[in-house]
């Protein structure tokens, strides 16, 4: 098998394996007062140190979530809620994940007036941001990586220029698609909120973390017994965030040899594959490791995709997540007409892919696609 | 009183069947037998027309009669109360448990049956003592008496062992228990037509094995797995499905090549029913099903189907050729298929529909087209790669 689809879900890490299972026979509540239960909330802490390391971030700082798409709701809307009285305006961008998207459908039925980015090429204009900015914007939403283009929108520009125009202002970017796949650091990047997901870096699913700028206050969704300093009420997947803390662990210190490995197997691609006419990458101003947007003429990318599963290559055709709902505009807003759309594959890696995994993957595609 | 539970299960037209009737009451009972089997312990047997479901467990008769509601060869089914052959027990009875299920009916009327002449009130009288014991009991309540179309029918039957009483009529599943029919080959895809073809066969008394077209990759897994699900559901009514699934890739590959757009669908269409009969031979079916309505599409329109036939050396069913959408979308309902049916796949095979089908082909434009590729050869490859699996509920 050649996994080439790790941004939808990547494999479990040796290491956070070895800790879900010694996990399985550990059960107390981290809230309980006995001794059960304060092993497990150590265990919980030094999962929480993990990850605010891993964004080089203070523990208290880290919210834990049901995943990213919980840690997105959380922020957006909250931080709307929070914000309403200065303002209704928000400031997004085209191409957000559904998590984000969504919720700036719900906010703008409320009487939000949501006002959107392009990100055509792959890139946003800072002073565009600054230009649509004014004293009534509570909330400025743009993610960090694209899911499905790869494109690295210029966080700390957009959080400049809306700073600049209105202090106030709240800066959250969904970094579910940037974690650890590039030095990170959400408070120099200029923002009060950031999201990530534990399945996307080798971590189990079902958890994630939503960082929160010291300081800032905001509203749980979900109420409750004041886990997680209130704002996220329920009891803890103790398993699953010790798993995450742990893939947060080892991915630190493997994150120059994962990226360093990622970017060697995108360029061998690009280059292997730039003979051929017929493939066409679908190329991002700045590109993060860890995905390449390919169009191969006279193939529909599903046909491209069933046939590459076939040989035990798998790859995706937009995102995953919107395979469940048509058509993603976010690939229409990066520039491609519908035909582009259509014949557009995503190949994402991991540190755990190898050259020799690319090389087999341009070996097929060549008698698949007759190149 | 004891409360003594029964199923009383109520033929259709088998009992219109001559001396072949034991056969068809042996399947039925095979049938029921079979379905009941992982409920628990039964009793079932047939006397004068109706099938009795007696169990010690009530739970067990509780969970019967959904399972009964889907066999074939059954009109209707009423739970009765089991009780002493004297006049006593049947209205204690007819007031505990019987009154009580009027409430609320239109009209009714009390009938009596006598298989025991040997009982002292005679079918009439029996039946009014029933019907005075209703209103008396319901008093204000009771529905009007109609003797002639009543709504609800309040029945008394005097058996051997035991009287039965019972109002309340579900209705069964209707058509001939399973397997009287003969054996045919529906031909299945994911879509909402087929699976009801092949239910209503089922429903005639036919043996329904399945037989899928897959158009892999232009087709998903996925796409194909969803059409198993149809045939586990399905299975709901029949028992096992033999299920065979065939590519056609290379076959619609070759005639994008070389054949007329417009008849991309017919060509196709051919080929899949010289296919389905060769399956169908090879598993000892009598018969071709399909799905198809007439004017649907336009592979469905006459002379379509006509040049589809004219490769076809099996009668070929289409039930639903005379249905509207409609009846078709209600049936597919029904039967539990349609929530399955209309699940969207990214599905390719539009790469091969052709944009202008031609909706009145004749048989020397097709046969010429055909022509064009070795389609014998192209078949024989097809069939060879044919996948079989066994689906069950």
């Amino acid at each position: 098998m050649i996994y080439f689809d790790n941004a939808a879900s990547s494999p479990l890490r040796e290491e956070v394996k070895a800790i879900l299972r010694e996990e399985l026979e550990l059960f107390a509540n981290p809230s309980s007062l006995h001794e059960a239960g304060f092993a497990a909330e150590k265990r919980m802490k030094a999962a929480r140190e993990n990850v605010a390391k891993a964004l080089n971030a203070k523990a208290e700082e880290i919210v834990f979530t049901s995943g990213g798409t919980e840690a997105d709701n959380l922020a957006v809307l909250s931080a709307a809620k929070k914000m309403r009285r200065r303002g209704n305006r928000i400031l997004t961008s085209d191409a957000e994940h559904p998590a984000v998207s969504e919720c700036m459908k719900q906010l703008s039925e409320e009487g939000f007036e949501i006002v959107t980015l392009s990100t055509r090429g792959g890139r946003i204009d800072p002073s565009e941001a600054a230009r649509l900015t004014d004293e009534k914007t509570a909330l400025c939403a743009v993610m960090h990586t694209n899911n499905e283009t790869g494109a690295v929108f210029d966080i700390p520009a957009v959080c400049r220029a809306v700073k600049e125009k209105n202090p106030h202002c709240l800066t959250f970017s969904d970094g579910v698609q940037g974690f650890f796949h590039r030095p990170l650091c959400p408070e120099r990047l200029g923002l009060d909120l950031f999201s990530i997901s534990s399945h996307k870096v080798h971590g189990p699913k079902g958890v994630g973390a939503l960082w929160v700028k010291k300081g800032l206050q905001l509203s749980p969704r979900l109420l409750g017994g004041g886990q997680e300093r209130g704002l996220r009420n329920g009891t803890e997947n103790l398993s699953g965030i010790v798993g995450f803390g742990e893939a947060c662990r080892v991915g630190a210190s493997a994150m120059q040899e994962d990226i360093a490995r990622m970017e060697e197997i995108r360029s061998y691609l690009l280059k292997e594959l730039a003979p051929f006419s017929r493939v066409i990458p679908n190329l991002p101003a700045e590109a993060s490791c860890h995905v390449l947007s390919l169009q191969v003429e006279g193939f529909r990318s599903e046909v491209l995709l069933h046939s590459l599963s076939a040989r035990g290559i798998f790859v995706s055709s937009g995102s995953a997540c919107s395979s469940h709902k048509g058509k993603s505009p976010v690939l229409k807003n990066f520039g491609l007409s519908d035909r582009e759309s259509d014949r557009t594959v995503r190949l994402s890696f991991s540190g755990l892919n190898t050259v020799a995994e690319a090389a087999e993957f341009v070996k097929v595609l060549k008698e698949i696609a007759k190149l | 009183m004891t409360e003594k539970r029964s199923i009383l299960l109520k033929y259709g037209e088998l009992i219109l069947k001559g001396d072949n009737k034991s056969y068809f009451d042996a399947q039925l009972l095979r049938q029921i037998r079979k379905k009941l089997k992982p409920l628990g312990e039964f009793r079932v047997f047939t006397s004068q027309s109706t099938v009795f479901v007696e169990s010690e467990d009530d739970g067990a008769l509780e969970a019967a009669l959904p399972v009964l509601q889907r066999v074939f060869g059954i009109v209707s089914l009423s739970i009765a109360w089991r009780v002493e052959k004297n006049m006593d027990a049947i209205l204690e009875a007819v007031e505990k448990k019987i009154a009580p299920q009027l409430v609320g009916a239109r009209s009714f009327k009390a009938d009596a049956r006598r298989s025991d002449k040997k009982f002292p009130l005679k079918s009439p009288e029996i039946a009014r003592e029933v019907g005075a014991r209703v209103l008396s009991t319901l008093g204000g309540r009771a529905p009007k008496v109609d003797v002639h179309h009543p709504q609800e029918t309040c029945w008394v039957e005097i058996r051997e062992d035991f009287a039965y009483v019972h109002a309340k009529k579900l209705p069964g599943a209707g058509g001939m228990p399973y397997g009287t029919g003969g054996r045919c080959l529906l031909m299945l895809s994911g879509g909402i037509d087929s699976p009801v073809a092949g239910w209503r066969m089922a429903k005639r008394g036919a043996f329904v094995d399945a037989l899928h077209f897959e158009s892999f990759p232009y087709t998903s897994e996925r796409a194909k797995e969803k059409v198993m699900d149809l045939a586990r559901k399905l299975c709901a009514y029949t028992e096992t499905m033999n299920f065979a699934s065939i590519r056609m890739t290379d076959i619609q590959l070759r005639m994008q090549e070389v054949c007329r757009e417009e008849l991309f669908t017919i060509l196709l269409r051919r080929s899949m029913m010289r296919l389905a009969c060769r399956v169908a031979r090879r598993q000892a079916c009598g018969a071709i099903v399909t799905g198809e309505s007439l004017g649907q599409v336009a592979s469905q329109t006459m002379a379509a189907l006509a040049t589809t036939d004219a490769v076809a050396d099996l009668p070929v069913f289409r039930p639903l050729i005379g249905m509207d959408k409609e009846e078709i979308v209600a049936t597919s309902r029904a039967i539990d298929c349609f929530e399955t049916s209309i699940l969207p796949f990214e599905d390719c095979c539009t790469v091969f529909t052709p944009r202008h089908p031609k909706l009145n082909p004749t048989m020397e434009e097709v046969l010429e087209e055909e022509a064009k590729l070795p389609m014998a050869e192209l078949e024989d490859e097809a069939f060879r790669a044919i996948e079989f699996v066994r689906i069950d509920k």
